[in-house]
């Protein structure tokens, strides 16, 4: 019952062919690892041309939280999935370069709109669009 | 003889006492039980009121600061410690609110034993205006150095001139990644032709900045890199491939059209 009610706080849906999660913005280390095996399961469908991981509504991440998002979307690229970030915020930006992270393999947009326009246009899909 | 050493005496107390009282910053004496036993004329004229009046009252009640009656009153300190203590202050005079240094000094008797403290009073009502103005202007020296300005639909372009320290790389960064979230920006333009020298350090705001607005979804441009920051760049060994760099703005431009499919073309042709 409890797993059920902490996967409740991320958002998982389907547009146009883009797995879209929608993270809560009290971002907790048993969210992800809950929310991370459903978002991979799902992504792992073959339809799915790529994920988009959206950040508006995260006002603070912590770099424990930030690596282990990045292990989750480490594991879809694995899967030939394409990731792209999207609505990271000033705040949780700086504090990111603050806390020197390695970013430069990460795709980010500037909100949903241009998230899915990239993955829309990159020839990247898994052929079964 | 000793009359004369009398007299002598008491005029040099007169004396004493008239150059205290002529001092012109508040200066009061209280007990151990903080109540007021002498009061300079400077003092009772800032208060407005007679020495009969005040003697022997608790001092809070006549300054009535922030301090008064919390951890925070040095009197306490002073008459607990035996030390000098000095702090910043705001008394309230009628519905008036004062800045204020204080200056605390423990009074002893002849064995030594504090028997209650000297209080001196700064009025520092100019120095905190004027500290006030300096703190409003150098946040418009601020904003001025950083102005972020949206040039095209999703083209931001940040000019920098003149010297890159953190403080500022900082403000550089905030002013950017603020201007991208209100604007939704794909392209920023950092021109650094205005900068005289790039050392180490200053590559490396600039490097962290377009990190940063890279993980914000917008690519950054630099450019006005001019030849001689060119050759020191590679001279120090910098890496900055990961970086799109271009030497004038209009080329900057140029490629921040080309990156949001955009083209510019003569009308006659």
């Amino acid at each position: 019952m409890d797993n059920f009610n902490n996967s409740l706080n991320t958002s998982v849906t389907v547009v146009d062919k883009c797995l879209i999660v929608t993270l809560p913005n009290d971002i907790t280390d048993d969210d992800i690892k809950i929310s991370s095996s459903s978002i991979l399961a799902r992504a792992s469908r073959s339809y799915i041309k790529g994920t988009i991981l959206d950040f508006s509504m995260v006002y603070v991440l912590d770099s424990y939280s930030f690596k282990a998002l990045q292990k989750v979307s480490r594991a879809i690229l694995l899967m030939g999935v394409m990731v792209v970030w999207i609505g990271l915020g000033p705040g949780v930006v700086s504090s990111l370069m603050d806390l020197n992270v390695d970013v430069s393999h990460i795709k980010t947009a500037v909100d949903l709109e241009q998230g899915l326009k990239m993955i829309l246009n990159s020839g990247n899909s898994r052929g079964k669009g | 003889m000793e009359d004369i050493v009398q007299n002598f005496q008491e005029a040099d107390t007169m004396v004493k006492m008239e150059i205290l009282s002529q001092i012109p910053t508040t200066v009061m004496a209280v007990d151990k039980e903080l109540r007021i036993t002498y009061m300079n004329h400077a003092g009772l004229k800032a208060i407005g009121k007679k020495r009969e009046d005040i003697l022997g009252k608790k001092c809070y009640d006549i300054w009535n600061s922030l301090h008064c009656n919390t951890n925070e009153c040095c009197m306490h300190k002073v008459i607990d410690g035996g030390k000098t203590y000095s702090a910043r202050n705001e008394i309230m005079i009628g519905d008036l609110k004062k800045p204020v240094e204080y200056h605390m000094v423990p009074l002893r008797n002849e064995n030594g034993n504090v028997i209650g403290g000297l209080e001196f009073f700064v009025d520092i009502t100019e120095r905190v205006h004027y500290e006030e103005r300096l703190k409003e202007q150098s946040n418009t020296i601020r904003e001025m150095s950083t102005p972020t300005i949206e040039l095209w639909d999703g083209v931001l372009v940040l000019p920098v001139v003149g010297v890159v320290d953190s403080m500022r790389a900082q403000h550089m960064m905030d002013s950017m990644l603020n201007k991208i979230s209100e604007t939704h920006s794909k392209v920023i333009i950092m021109d650094i032709q205005g900068v005289a020298a790039v050392d180490t350090a200053v590559a490396n705001h600039l490097i962290k900045i377009t990190r940063a607005t890279k993980l914000m979804g917008c690519e950054c441009i630099l450019s006005g890199i001019t030849p001689a920051v060119a050759q020191t760049i590679i001279q120090l060994g910098i890496n900055m491939d990961n970086i799109k760099t271009k030497s004038t703005l209009s080329d900057a431009l140029s490629e921040a059209f080309t990156m949001l499919d955009l083209e510019v073309k003569n009308k006659r042709e």
